[in-house]
């Protein structure tokens, strides 16, 4: 698939599911929102942008403690949701546009927080995301990014990204720690902060939220299982009530433009 | 579509990076320099490269 075709799966995909998103979704996890929040330390005078927004979850829960909060996605019906959801709360200081992270339209150093949650591996050029995120923030801003992480071994990272490719055919790849905290520094973002955040799903729930044709579903979950009790893909596969269980490692990045 | 001054002031065009302008009706952003027209749809704008509209000239 080339750039385009990657961004248009992932346009349908997320197009396809924009009401899970605000509901029962791990990307609804309070803790994680309340990390996020905290670590990008929110001023009433600053404005912030939350880059492939989804639902809107992170820049409602911005818009109250900031000037302006905004949110660009390539998913019509997820900003469709996001705006919905805004209005219901009563958040009239926050905003939604139809955006390529890739290329944002906003003039350069507008924002005082970037944020950027669990949406990085969907890419088809990160290390472009990353500069324009940069490239928005202001000189003394920060830039919070969110995402899952794969092990830092490569075979066992490979492994992960296969069944990641099943269950999400748009996803270009689950990154290492470290893979991405080069990209951030190649883009002379300081990265000031790692924190980890560990969240735990049932297998087949995972499985099912993506939509992704049954019989690749069915692959992935063979793969898993064949997995369990070397874990060699890294997911931190346990039982938990009789059911497959896995751990989702979530890096929690916190960087600022250097100099 | 209403959009206030501060936001108006940092949207941009997502090619050039240069400033917009609301169209007469609000129905769109105007890139002078890049001869496109973003369109709102649903009051969200739509800020693709891919979907803007050329103008004449």
């Amino acid at each position: 698939m080339d750039d385009h075709a990657i961004k248009e799966s992932v346009q349908q995909q997320f197009d396809s599911v924009a009401h899970h998103y605000l509901s029962n979704s791990p990307m609804a996890e309070v803790g994680l929102l309340d990390l996020i929040v905290d670590l990008a330390a929110p001023r009433p005078e600053h404005c912030s942008l939350d880059v492939a927004c989804g639902a809107g979850l992170l820049v409602c829960c911005f818009a109250p403690l900031v000037a302006s909060a905004t949110g660009v996605d390539l998913s019509r019906s997820m900003l469709t949701a996001a705006e919905q959801e805004s209005k219901r709360q009563g958040l009239v200081n926050a905003s939604f546009h139809l955006a390529d992270s890739e290329a944002l339209p906003f003039a350069d150093h507008s924002f005082d927080i970037v944020t950027c949650k669990l949406a990085f591996h969907y890419f088809p050029d990160p290390q472009r995301a990353i500069r324009e995120m940069k490239r928005v923030a202001k000189p003394d801003g920060r830039i919070v990014l969110i995402d899952r992480v794969a092990a830092e071994d490569f075979h066992t990272r490979e492994l992960h990204n296969r069944i990641e490719k099943l269950r999400t055919p748009s996803k270009v790849k689950v990154y290492a720690r470290s893979e991405i905290q080069s990209m951030m520094e190649r883009e002379d973002l300081t990265v000031l902060d790692i924190n980890r955040y560990e969240q735990y799903q049932d297998v087949d729930e995972w499985l099912a939220t993506t939509g992704a044709p049954s019989i690749y579903q069915q692959m992935a979950r063979d793969l898993i299982v064949q997995s369990l009790e070397t874990d060699r893909e890294g997911l931190g596969l346990f039982r938990r009530d009789g059911r497959l269980t896995m751990t989702h490692s979530t890096a929690v990045f916190v960087a600022e433009p250097r100099g | 579509m209403t959009l206030s001054q501060d936001l108006l002031a940092i949207l941009a065009c997502p090619a050039c990076k240069g400033v917009l302008a609301v169209t007469d009706d609000g129905s769109g952003l105007v890139c002078e320099a890049c001869r496109l027209r973003y369109p709102v749809r649903d009051g969200i704008p739509v800020m693709l490269v891919d979907e803007a509209e050329k103008l004449d000239g």
